[in-house]
């Protein structure tokens, strides 16, 4: 098949390097359309600059007449150009059929995609912001989104695909390694190619590509990696890679959504006019069910995070926050003389 | 070209030419004017079907991927009440035909009769149309957060597992809503569609109390629901969630056609405005502003508003007022109207406007109310 | 011109046996606000129009501006910039306004008004030989439903200024970021702009250009004169035609998604958010119905003014009528079977993408029969480089490029990859604006003379031909590359690798604004010291050229002769008057004497 024969391909004057097993005969096709693309435009654009100077009005110049219209030539044009679109459909529609249709015995990904970040589920449920596919291998990605149409898209691989919430859009891929025999993944872009609100040009990941083997590794490596890190360091990871980041900032800046810093531990005034003490279960509820209480002067914009982030997550992300807030004394040893029996029960302080 | 033998400065205005005062300049003869008008008239028709036709596509989208939801749902709306309306638009329809015709043959008062029962033909269904919104507002069933079945509902009722009580309000009891629920947990998880019908089955009653059970080759067996009617909100499952769907496309459909309908009836009261003599024009504004105070008082009655009640009344009997200073004028002065065999094209094409409203009730009418 | 020095200085040299024109019949703001007639109409629709472009150009170069290097955290070796979270939202923020805004102006409010409402109504009652459309009042309605529909537009503007500017909150959401197409549930669930006036006023807009092509099509079939057959029709009124059954067919679509998304925002009524129960691909199926037809209703007419000005500046009769006719019609038709082709990447059937891929390549073939035609009615010709002229050869390399680089885009696997990359603006921007952008541009030159009486700059009007052209190649070709190279469409920021496409494609904007800016001067200054136009300045054989310029009020006072638009034989230069006389035609006022009578 075509496709086997070209896999790599290196980076051309308008295409970047191709590395799936469809990015070949995508490439190809491009160049084939391309090419017609030169021929017919240099032929309309000689014709029409030749015609203009070669008949520009001179005086005396004699007018020959000319036909007024010509049958044979009107179905010249009008037959070659269906023939040749008859041809590109034909190459479109084959290599589209080789884009579609996944293998059955495909590896499965599920991608959940939000305002404005990525999710990657792994089958063994360990979720990660960038992508890690096995090289040679069929990949399947379920694609889902929790708030509006977003679109995966990976030109590397020649693979775009919307999601769309409410609907489960597939796509799948084959990648390859350009350096078969380094041990070390590859990289390549992500890109959000739908447009989502304000960050949507933020919305990038990138893709890794390992070996078959150093994937699984990857993957136990990977999933266990809370397991090695204290929960303020596993809390900054995921506050800098499951989309936080881009509405909370941790400076003390008005973004989309309310700033952590000093955040834990104070009274947080809600939309409603009450105030609520942000505290471990108010942190809880507002992952999961982020509508159930608006901060005064936000929008009820923040995706829920039900079912994508697991209860150790949250408890990293709360000792992250409780670790840039001067509202929270817990980490902390009082000084002595004002340890009373009060406050040591207590695992904060207002002020 | 009687009229324009009236108009001798109208003629005289035109240099000579034998122009209808009706014919405007671009045009060489009145005949070439009506055709145009009426191309035009037809044209516009057709937007209007492809406007309509969008609402339709969407009904076909959602009736084709939900179709027990709209057996369901379409239980809320009353067929009497809307093949009443049926009936009334229809007749409508009649009157502004022989309308038309009595124009073409210069029938002056017989067009004004046909005018005037068109126009409370139209109130008669909006008044109706009302009816239906209103028991719809009493059950919760408005679009959006105001729909029972919402998940953005904010009211604190339940939502009911049998719309086809609500059009029943006698038999309609609390304690059918909570005892029905209990017998159709196994139900819900199977998809209505894949249930054969059986012809053999038994009262309502009986396959309300039935539970219903998969065999051990997989086969779902239930006791499938004896009469349509009896298809519940627990029988839905997942596509619970288009509930409010049909709703939307309910109102969406009914209200775009009832704005259409106010539009007919303001151009038949222009064209009456017309066809009757100018003495007499002023004793047909009163009545219409009688008949627009009263409607106001009628909506003022059914919401209810006590401003809307009082604000109607006044309306009224201004309009009253005004229609018997004018009631003598009136009187003899009919039969002087704008129209005759030579110049009737705003009848004719308000005519077709108002065919146009009446086709599409025709089409709504059993896409809405009479699913099966 | 002088000899009426004190009066208005535009048109009142009107021809002497009318006394007036129509510019001159009727004084006072009252006298256009009201008018029933075609021509006043035609230039009021101009004045807005074209303010609405500066309006949408101010835009673009605006976001081209922001474009210039991206907004950034870290440089190039990962060292932070200094540039903060909030300050790259801000500039997000602002980005995504301008774009959608960019877009929606130029879409609802310039380029689908553009050549049918300025140009068609202008020039198609006097080119068909009728003295008005069929419905003249209807007419000043569309007109007044587009400066209503106008001001919603002019109010997201407003509210984006004073909350930007002084943090005040109108009602409704302040400007527009959705993109012009409203994609829901963004639009409807999510979107701070005022998304209900844009949609209404899109809305609105949409009755004006339904109740345009019920006129226009009322006027076409009803009001040609006699000999007036459809094979003698000129090919800009089969254009203008087919346009508006396209328009009446299409935009009732547009309107009623539009109300439906407008019910859902306000409303919660579900039909497009799948949160409420509805599907947001139905809502892409809808928009696009519309919108595809749409790119037609923006390029059709542009052929008709090319399929013009060719022949009157290669002084030869169009090369194969019939076929460039019927392609319009063929177009128009076919316009409407496409639409699925923006939704190749949605989900939607392998079957129907095939089906939808198919039919978009069948609509290559009647544009690519058009392109032929035109270069072959040069063939043989005497061509004369007027400014018309240039722009219309310009057409024809943009519109040829443009139509190319579809065929990346119809053919199924190549489009995976480069939909919603800048390929795509760079594809739509050749056809949407290179085609129609130059054939307004050449239609205005072209009768220009026409409306107001007074003759263009030729120098002026070809060099700023020269900026328009070589800018808008700068600014859009580029974009082709960067497309191909990966980087999608509406993002604020970008990769630092497409920073020379970038800078390319920026400063090519500015060229092409400075290029439109002098195009305004030079219409500006016609009208202040052009010399006075004859009544035919090209030569051509189409009717409004028979009347004088500008035209008086009636446009004929008897319906002139009708025989083939476009044969130009008999038509002499007069160097005395600068114009083209015909001896076999005698002078306007001894037509034909023959009773007028419709067909």
């Amino acid at each position: 098949m075509l496709q086997s024969i070209l896999a790599y391909s290196a980076p051309t004057f308008w295409l970047p390097s191709g590395s799936s097993s469809v990015s070949g005969d995508v490439d190809w096709l491009y160049y084939f359309v391309y090419w017609i693309n030169v021929i017919f435009f240099l032929l309309v654009a000689f014709l029409t600059v030749f015609f203009a100077w070669k008949y520009r009005h001179r005086e005396g110049r004699v007018i020959e007449p000319s036909a007024g219209h010509s049958t044979a030539l009107e179905l010249t044009w009008t037959i070659i150009p269906t023939l040749i679109v008859i041809v590109i459909f034909y190459f479109g529609f084959r290599g589209f059929l080789a884009l579609e249709v996944d293998p059955p015995n495909s590896y499965e990904i599920t991608v959940n995609a939000k305002m404005w970040n990525w999710s990657f589920i792994y089958p063994n449920g360990f979720v990660s912001p960038e992508l890690h596919v096995p090289a040679d291998t069929p990949v399947r990605f379920v694609l889902t989104s929790d708030d509006v149409l977003h679109d995966l898209f990976i030109p590397d691989w020649r693979v775009k695909k919307d999601i769309v919430p409410g609907r489960f859009n597939r796509m799948w891929v084959n990648a390859e390694k350009v350096n078969k025999n380094s041990k070390e993944p590859e990289e390549h872009d992500i890109e959000c190619a739908e447009y989502c609100g304000t960050n949507h040009s933020a919305m990038l990941s990138k893709a890794w590509v390992h070996d078959r083997t150093e994937f699984q590794s990857w993957l136990i490596d990977a999933s266990n990696w809370a397991g090695k890190h204290s929960y303020v360091d596993e809390g900054a990871e995921i506050y800098k890679t499951r989309g936080c980041a881009q509405c909370h900032s941790v400076t003390g800046g008005i973004v989309t959504g309310p700033t952590w810093k000093d955040m834990f531990g104070s009274q947080v005034p809600l939309s409603d006019g009450t105030t609520v003490t942000a505290d471990d279960a108010y942190v809880r509820e507002s992952v999961l069910y982020p509508q159930a209480k608006i901060v005064k002067g936000f929008g009820p914009v923040m995706p829920s995070y039900l079912g994508t982030m697991k209860e150790q997550d949250i408890t990293a992300l709360i000792a992250y926050m409780k670790s840039i807030s001067t509202n929270y004394h817990g980490n902390e040893l009082p000084a002595l003389k004002q340890i009373a029996p009060k406050t040591t029960e207590g695992m904060k302080t207002a002020k | 070209m009687s009229h324009a033998a009236t108009n001798p400065t109208v003629v005289a205005a035109h240099n000579g030419h034998h122009h209808d005062p009706h014919l405007a300049h671009h045009f060489e003869t009145p005949e070439q004017q009506y055709q145009s008008g009426k191309l035009g008239m037809w044209v516009f028709l057709a937007t209007e079907i492809l406007m309509f036709g969008g609402l339709f596509c969407a009904y076909s989208v959602y009736r084709h991927n939900h179709p027990e939801v709209f057996e369901f749902a379409h239980k809320a709306l009353d067929p009497v009440l809307g093949g009443i309306n049926t009936v009334v638009l229809i007749t409508s329809s009649l009157t502004m035909a022989w309308g038309v015709r009595a124009a073409q043959l210069g029938q002056k008062r017989l067009l004004i009769w046909c005018l005037a029962l068109t126009i409370i033909g139209g109130a008669g269904f909006m008044a109706i149309k009302s009816i239906e919104y209103n028991t719809k507002w009493k059950h919760n069933l408005f679009p959006g957060s105001y729909n029972v079945y919402s998940k953005t509902f904010t009211g604190e009722e339940t939502p009911p597992l049998d719309l086809a009580a609500l059009n029943s309000e006698g038999h309609h009891a609390p304690a059918h809503e909570a005892g029905e629920a209990a017998p159709h947990p196994v139900k819900t998880i199977y998809d209505t569609r894949l249930v054969p019908h059986d012809p053999n089955a038994g009262t309502p009653d009986e396959a309300k109390i039935k539970p219903s059970f998969a065999t051990s080759t997989g086969m779902v067996t239930q006791a499938p629901p004896a009469a349509e009617e009896h298809l519940i909100y627990t029988d839905l499952g997942r596509d619970r969630h288009h509930v409010t769907v049909f709703f939307s496309i309910y109102f969406l459909m009914t209200g775009l056609h009832g704005i259409h309908v106010l539009v007919g009836m303001s151009l038949i009261y222009w064209l009456l405005r017309r066809a009757i003599a100018s003495q007499a024009r002023f004793f047909a504004d009163g009545l219409a502003v009688t008949g627009t105070g009263l409607f106001f008082v009628y909506l003022g009655w059914l919401i209810p508003l006590t401003f809307l009640l009082i604000g109607g009344a006044i309306v009224a009997a201004i309009g009253i007022v005004i229609a018997l200073m004018f009631a003598g004028r009136a009187l003899r002065a009919t039969g002087e109207g704008e129209f005759d065999p030579t110049y009737f094209t705003p009848v004719d094409l308000v005519g077709l406007y108002w065919h146009l409203v009446d086709l599409i009730w025709i089409f709504l009418f059993p896409l809405l109310y009479l699913i099966r | 011109m002088t000899a009426h020095a004190g009066t208005l200085p535009i048109g009142q040299a009107g021809d002497h046996e009318h006394g007036d024109n129509y510019l001159t019949h009727g004084r006072g703001i009252k006298s256009w606000l009201f008018t029933l007639d075609h021509k006043r109409i035609g230039i009021m629709y101009m004045i807005l129009v074209c303010a609405n472009f500066l309006l949408g150009g101010i835009f673009a170069i605006a976001l081209r501006t922001m474009l210039w290097s991206p907004l950034r955290m870290f440089d190039a070796n990962g060292n932070p910039t200094g540039v903060t979270q909030e300050q790259i939202n801000a500039s997000h923020n602002l980005y995504n306004h301008f774009f959608t805004l960019h877009g929606a102006v130029m879409v609802f409010l310039f380029i689908i008004p553009s050549i049918p409402a300025i140009l068609g109504n202008f020039v198609l009652p006097m080119q068909l030989g009728a003295k008005d459309v069929a419905f003249p009042r209807l007419n000043l309605l569309s007109f007044w439903i587009y400066m209503i529909g106008a001001v919603f537009f002019v109010y997201i503007l407003l509210s984006g200024v004073l909350h930007a500017a002084f943090g005040i909150s109108l009602p409704g959401g302040w400007g527009l970021d959705t993109g012009w197409t409203f994609y829901t549930p963004y639009s409807t669930a999510r979107a701070q702009g005022a998304v209900v006036a844009a949609t209404l006023g899109a809305f609105i807009l949409g009755f004006s250009s339904i109740l345009t092509g019920v006129n226009f099509i009322a006027t076409v079939h009803m009001l040609r004169p006699k000999g007036m057959t459809w094979f003698r029709m000129p090919l800009f009124i089969w254009a203008i035609y087919s346009t508006a059954i396209i328009q009446i067919l299409a935009t009732p679509v547009l309107a009623i998604t539009l109300l439906l998304l407008v019910a859902e925002r306000t409303l919660g009524v579900g039909i497009f958010d799948p949160a409420l129960g509805g599907d947001p691909v139905l809502y892409q199926h809808f928009f696009w119905f519309y919108s595809h037809p749409a790119v037609y209703i923006m390029i059709l007419p542009a052929m008709g003014v090319i399929s013009d000005v060719i022949v009157a500046f290669s002084r030869k009769h169009v090369f194969g009528y019939n076929f460039i006719a019927f392609s319009s019609i063929a177009i128009a038709l076919l316009s409407f079977i496409v639409w699925g082709h923006h939704l190749f990447v949605s989900g939607q059937s392998a079957l129907a993408n095939a089906i939808f891929s198919m039919l978009t390549f069948s609509v290559a073939i009647p544009s690519a029969i058009k392109v032929f035609n035109w270069i072959s009615t040069l063939y043989k010709g005497d061509v004369r480089l007027k400014t018309p002229m240039l722009y219309a050869l310009g057409f024809i390399f943009l519109f040829t490029l443009g139509g190319l680089t579809g065929l990346f885009l119809g053919a199924l696997s190549v489009d995976i990859y480069l939909t919603d990359t800048y390929f795509i603006i760079a594809h739509f921007h050749y056809v949407m604006m290179g085609s129609t952008l130059f054939a307004f541009i050449a239609g205005m030159y072209y009768w220009w003379p026409k409306m107001f009486g007074k003759m263009t700059n030729e120098t002026l009007g070809k060099i700023a031909f020269c900026f328009v052209f070589f800018g808008f190649n700068l600014t859009f070709f580029p974009q082709f590359v960067m497309g191909a190279r990966g980087m999608p469409r509406r993002y604020a920021s970008y990769p630092i690798k497409f920073v020379t496409e970038h800078h390319l494609s920026t400063t090519g904007a500015y060229t092409l604004g400075f290029g439109l800016v002098l195009v305004g001067i030079d219409w500006m200054y016609s009208l202040k010291r052009g010399k006075k136009a004859p009544e035919n300045p090209w030569g051509a054989n189409t009717l409004e050229w028979r009347c004088s310029s500008p035209p008086p009020h009636d446009n004929f006072a008897t319906t002139p002769l009708v025989g083939d638009p476009y044969d130009l034989h008999g038509w002499v230069y007069d160097p005395a008057t600068n114009g083209w006389v015909n001896p076999e035609l005698g002078h306007r006022s001894s037509d034909s004497p023959s009773a007028p009578s419709h067909h």
